[in-house]
């Protein structure tokens, strides 16, 4: 028995469709001619003009400091965790992390909302205490970070080839317009060439398939201590600050990520040691190291460049960075190969990329090449 | 035709997702759900998609009270970021009508 073509399938399809809520024969025509298209458009453009989301805009920040010389590339804390987002529209939140107390207010609705402003304040913690003491009546605590980030998130959908090109098909085909999506195994049983269906869904995003900027600042006061020259014991708390610019690019198959931080730190001078007898005793003495004189004001900025991408059974995040102060270039080459799942309790969690080599090259005073095998925070997408 | 209350949920492990329809913009609370207005009888389309490691999935449902029903194929929406890839999406048209229309 011969098979029937798929003309006739479509055919009987349709019929039987049309007990069931389905379009008749003339109201496909119509909404091909009609509305396909301008449906289709018509949902693109509203997410053109209102956006999507936006998840970490920052680079990767692991970081092997004595081997790559990387710590002066970070700020003084990062800025890009501010904030774990509640269930309202400006939420509020606390808590403890990194052995620090925060405070947090941040706009997110939830952890995919397409515009973000949060701001952070922290403390160091107390864990004796099981406290963060943020002011007193002696006032606002000494050492005190704050820090606000914003960012924004767009989707680039190209709507305009993909109405074309599923119109087109499902059109010809005579296919009822629920049917007529790229996944349908309507269209799976038409005779369209290899690929073409698998091209019809990525037709949906541009070569750019999101785009997303975001800015990032923070300013932290610490009480430092020295000794000046009359090894008197002096203390002062300058402001450290950090402002960091990022723009990410999302490809179908890859992510970039550009930063530029400009940075104003405190870096403590070599340390000193002060004795003193102690009374009552023969000869003996306590002592006290403090860095010798005020901490030294560093200024940077750096601009970084990183690409982010799954190659099957590893990943990579490329990274190319240029200090503008020293004037050295640092270049990365992580590649992960050890993941977990994201969710431990989901079986169709994706995976999480946590560790494997990093090789690294320094230029200037710190011209060097290294590998290492790390095991970092998971990889950021 | 009068306008018909559809509710939306959207679920997904991704790290950004978008869902539109004609008419604009869904807005999904922190639970991934939401809802919109169809004028009954007339075709819509639902666009959706999310961006995350390969291997993230997704899953959108959308729902309607009685007497009203949805005429819609390939439902609930299931997606998945494909290997080597950081994206997908989909559409749908689907219309609602009043049961026995």
């Amino acid at each position: 028995m011969r098979a029937p073509n798929a003309n006739l399938l479509v055919a009987l399809m349709a019929i039987l469709f049309a007990f069931n809520g389905s379009a008749t024969a003339d109201e496909t025509q119509s909404f091909y001619q009609q509305k396909c298209r301008s449906l289709l458009h018509s949902a693109g453009e509203a997410l053109r003009v209102q956006g999507g989301t936006l998840g970490p805009a920052t680079l990767e920040d692991e970081e092997d400091p004595e081997i790559f010389a990387q710590q002066r590339l970070r700020s003084p804390l990062g800025a890009s965790d501010v904030a774990t987002p509640l269930r309202t529209e400006a939420s509020f939140s606390a808590g403890s992390e990194n052995g620090r107390a925060y405070l947090s207010l941040t706009n997110k609705t939830d952890t995919m909302s397409d515009r973000v402003f949060a701001i952070k304040i922290s403390v160091p913690f107390d864990k004796d205490k099981g406290e963060g003491v943020f002011a007193s009546r002696a006032g606002v605590s000494g050492d005190i970070v704050f820090s606000a980030s914003t960012s924004k998130y767009l989707w680039n959908l190209n709507t305009s080839a993909y109405a074309d090109k599923l119109c087109q098909i499902c059109e010809k085909n005579r296919i009822s317009p629920e049917d007529c999506y790229p996944e349908s195994s309507v269209l799976a049983n038409l005779q369209i060439p290899t690929g073409s269906r698998e091209d019809l869904a990525d037709n949906l995003f541009g070569t750019v398939a999101a785009i997303g900027w975001g800015l990032e600042g923070e300013a932290a006061r610490k009480k430092r201590e020295y000794f000046d020259t009359a090894a008197a014991k002096n203390d002062e708390d300058r402001i450290a600050a950090s402002v960091s610019g990022v723009m990410a690019l999302h490809l179908r198959s890859a992510s970039i990520f550009a930063k530029l931080t400009a940075k104003r730190d405190y870096k403590e001078m070599d340390k000193a040691q002060r004795c003193s007898p102690i009374e009552d005793t023969m000869g003996l003495e306590s002592c006290k190291q403090l860095p010798l004189g005020r901490a030294k004001e560093v200024e940077g900025l750096v601009a970084s460049l990183q690409d982010v991408q799954e190659l099957g059974d590893f990943a990579v995040a490329p990274t190319v960075q240029y200090d503008f102060d020293e004037t050295d270039w640092t270049v990365l080459l992580p590649i992960y190969v050890i993941w977990q799942p994201a969710d431990k309790k989901a079986d169709d969690s994706p995976r999480q990329w946590i560790g494997g080599l990093k090789l690294a090259w320094a230029s200037g005073e710190n011209d060097e090449f290294g590998a290492a095998i790390f095991i970092s925070t998971p990889l950021k997408w | 035709m009068p306008k018909v209350n559809v509710k939306v949920e959207f679920t997904t492990n991704a790290t950004n997702r978008f869902l539109s329809h004609s008419h604009g913009k869904i807005t999904l609370d922190a639970q991934g759900k939401g809802s919109f207005k169809v004028e009954a009888g007339d075709w819509d389309v639902l666009l959706c998609g999310v961006r995350g490691p390969s291997g993230s999935t997704a899953k959108i449902t959308l729902g309607v009270d009685v007497p009203y029903q949805l005429v819609i194929s390939g439902h609930p929406i299931h997606g998945q970021v494909a290997q080597g890839k950081q994206v997908w999406g989909t559409s749908r048209f689907f219309r609602v009508l009043k049961k026995g229309d």
